[in-house]
């Protein structure tokens, strides 16, 4: 038998099946029917908590088996999660629920429904959520998300090195400045991110507001180049010679390592360094505490990365996905959830900032109710792109990165600020 | 005599030293955290590049036990064996017409699929995203079978081009005038001699697409179809806690396909490499 392709044959065949390639890309084929319309999927991220991820997931299947509904959850890593609205949004199809986290939110509203019907049952059972809630999920007049918690940036400390310095934990940034002088002294320094990651925004930002200073008003016009600027400015060139220069490096784990490694007696950042010091080094976890927000000379206020539940105007399955939120918001549902938090994800709303998981560990009493001094990243701009890529391209620390290093001087600093705010699009 | 030829053995072990040191030392450093405690890997006083005490093998035992990482390995196994498959006789076929069929267009059209493996996946994925969807492949490993030869095929053709261009068209000559017939020269004749390029192509093309973290990360959600890249950063870095040594051990155990892949065909891969794409 005569095995050899055939030129024509050749031709043809690979003729056909170029043009069946073709037009499946195209879409020209029909699309393969989706199996069932009973069923919903939610996009979550990988909480710091793995357990927190499994209450979630079982509430989902009993959610589903109540009512009929097959559901599955989906957990990414945070820094993949805009990348995936960006790809869902531009197939205008993927999960039906996703969470958002901070900005985005606002960045996708027009891309989900109203949630107003599910924020006025819960405002109306429990009374008005944590402040932060509405800047985040209340846009151009609807709730486009429900609030879920807030990862809040406090401060984690070491009670012995303060005990052994005489020094109390500090209430405000000028008590700080007192004893870090002391703890550089011991060899034990304070420290907070003056770097390219969201921790030094999130650090950055509190001394900002606190010293009366901002990046943009409400109503989007730019606002650094102000004497509150530079003093928070100020404060920060003088906190500088008393943490490790290493600062100017660190990523989001960078403060996690400062303190786990033993060397480091304060800084800012969620309870994930406490939590896995109790895991993998009991002994140091003894030694550490937390406390809220320092105050400044203009306030007190505080951040933290802020996630929310929003609903496709794509998804297929839109009812199903707004009644697991309000079967996820029930009482007993919400409390389960908090509790295999384990204390590190605050609540949005205040009704659960009583919850049992705060008061049994002594460590994280201190961090009860942070959330109501919580602002959106940006604050007080408007939540929307610019405030974002503010946020994503690192202003803030940058510019009090390049006074600290010696490379700009306060007010050039500013108005090298006032540039990149321009650039973004703000006025 | 035997003084000579060691000083010139230590000349060529000296010289080659540095370059060995800068590649293996990530591997090095990869191997040392994933056996060492939790508790040493943040402690100050350890020296980083040895064990303070005995190694562990705990972060390999969370690993296999209280993660998907065999399913991972196995999906990035078949994806990367698919689409490796599907990208190189695509890339054998359209590198063939532009090595040996003249038409017009055919120098403008071979830069131009060059030019395409410049996009960067960043872009790519979002339009590839609505591909996806029309061919019912989301959040499947499908998806990735699918969309990996977009970028695998035009490095490839372009790599087998050149390969083919070394290859004397007097041989196919032959073979046409023995009775071949174009398709046959090309099977029986072409690429036996074009083994060396084929497998570095298709080497080339399996490890990227084993390491390939965007489109995987993008189209694929669900633990039980994610591959290995996205698998373990997503189940082992939460917020800011990074289960380091769970991240190197996945790194290590990860590495060891490629490792074996380039050991057994290093000789092909330069031969294919110094012939074809840069000779």
């Amino acid at each position: 038998m005569d095995t050899r392709v055939k030129r024509r044959h050749f031709l043809r065949v690979a003729g056909a099946a170029g043009a069946a390639y073709g037009l499946g890309l195209t879409g020209r084929f029909p699309r393969i029917a989706r199996a069932q319309e009973r069923e919903m999927s939610i996009l979550m991220f990988s909480s710091f908590v793995p357990a927190n991820d499994e209450e979630l997931r079982m509430q989902a299947a009993e959610f589903g088996k109540q009512n009929g509904v097959k559901v599955t959850v989906d957990f990414i890593s945070i820094p993949e999660m805009a990348g995936k609205h960006a790809s869902e949004v531009q197939a205008q199809s993927g999960h039906d629920l996703s969470a958002f986290e901070n900005l985005q939110t606002a960045m996708v509203q027009d891309q989900l429904i109203d949630l107003d019907d599910v924020n006025e049952e819960i405002i109306k059972r429990w009374g008005p959520w944590h402040p932060i809630a509405k800047d985040a999920c209340f846009l151009n007049g609807h709730w486009k998300a429900v609030a879920r918690m807030s990862v809040a940036f406090h401060v984690t400390y070491r009670e012995d090195y303060f005990a052994q310095a005489g020094e109390r934990p500090p209430d405000s940034w000028s008590d700080l400045l007192k004893s870090a002088r002391v703890l550089r002294a011991m060899d034990h320094p304070v420290g907070f991110a003056i770097s390219q990651c969201g921790d030094a925004n999130n650090s950055l930002y509190q001394i900002l507001w606190g010293f009366g200073g901002k990046l943009v008003t409400a109503e989007g016009e730019i606002a650094v180049d102000s004497p509150e600027t530079e003093q928070a400015i100020a404060y920060v060139q003088e906190m500088f010679p008393l943490m490790d220069r290493e600062v100017l490096a660190w990523d989001n784990a960078g403060n996690n390592r400062f303190i786990l490694s033993g060397r480091g007696s304060w800084t800012l950042n969620p309870a994930s360094v406490y939590m896995s010091a109790k895991k993998s080094n009991p002994e140091l976890a003894s030694k550490l505490n937390h406390q809220g927000a320092l105050t400044g000379p203009k306030g007190r206020f505080g951040i933290g990365d802020f996630y929310s539940f929003g609903i496709w105007k794509f998804a297929r399955n839109k009812q199903a996905a707004k009644d697991f939120l309000r079967f996820f918001y029930e009482e007993n549902n919400q409390n389960r959830y908090i509790e295999t938090g384990g204390g590190f994800n605050l609540p949005a709303h205040p009704h659960f900032d009583g919850h049992p998981v705060w008061r049994r560990d002594p460590k994280l009493q201190g961090i009860i109710g942070y959330t109501k001094w919580q602002k959106l990243t940006g604050w007080p701009a408007p939540p929307d792109r610019r405030a974002q890529a503010v946020y994503a391209t690192f202003i803030l620390p940058n510019m009090f990165a390049q006074v600290v290093s010696g490379k700009l001087k306060a007010k050039e600093a500013m108005q090298w600020a006032t540039r990149q705010l321009r650039d973004v699009g703000y006025k | 005599m035997v003084a000579r030829r060691t000083r010139r053995a230590l000349g060529y072990y000296l010289g080659v030293l540095p370059f060995v040191v800068f590649s293996l030392f990530p591997f090095y450093w990869m191997i040392v955290t994933s056996l060492k405690e939790n508790s040493e890997i943040y402690d100050l006083r350890a020296i980083p590049f040895w064990f303070r005490v005995s190694p562990t093998l705990e972060h390999y035992a969370f690993l296999f036990q209280r993660t998907a990482f065999l399913t991972w390995m196995g999906n990035t196994a078949i994806v990367a064996v698919l689409s490796t498959a599907v990208a190189v006789v695509i890339s054998i076929l359209a590198a063939y017409a532009l090595a040996r069929l003249r038409f017009r267009g055919g120098e403008t059209l071979g830069g131009a699929i060059f030019a395409v493996y410049l996009v960067p996946t960043t872009l790519l994925f979002i339009p590839l995203s609505e591909v996806v969807r029309d061919l019912g492949l989301a959040d499947t490993r499908w998806a990735l079978v699918a969309t990996y030869p977009t970028f695998l095929v035009p490095f490839a053709t372009w790599l087998l081009m050149s390969y083919f261009r070394t290859i004397p068209l007097e041989l196919e000559e032959s073979a046409w005038i023995d009775g071949c017939s174009r398709v046959g020269a090309l099977i029986r004749v072409l690429l036996p001699t074009a083994v060396p390029g084929v497998l570095t192509a298709a080497l080339f093309a399996f490890t990227l697409s084993w390491n390939e973290f965007i489109y995987a990360v993008m189209f694929v959600s669900s633990t039980a179809q994610k591959t290995l890249g996205p698998g373990v950063v997503m189940e082992l870095i939460r917020g800011d806690v990074f289960y380091w040594g769970e991240l190197m051990a996945g790194a290590v155990l990860g590495s060891v396909p490629i490792a074996v892949a380039y050991a057994f065909l290093l000789d092909y891969y330069i031969s294919g490499l110094t012939a074809g794409a840069i000779k």
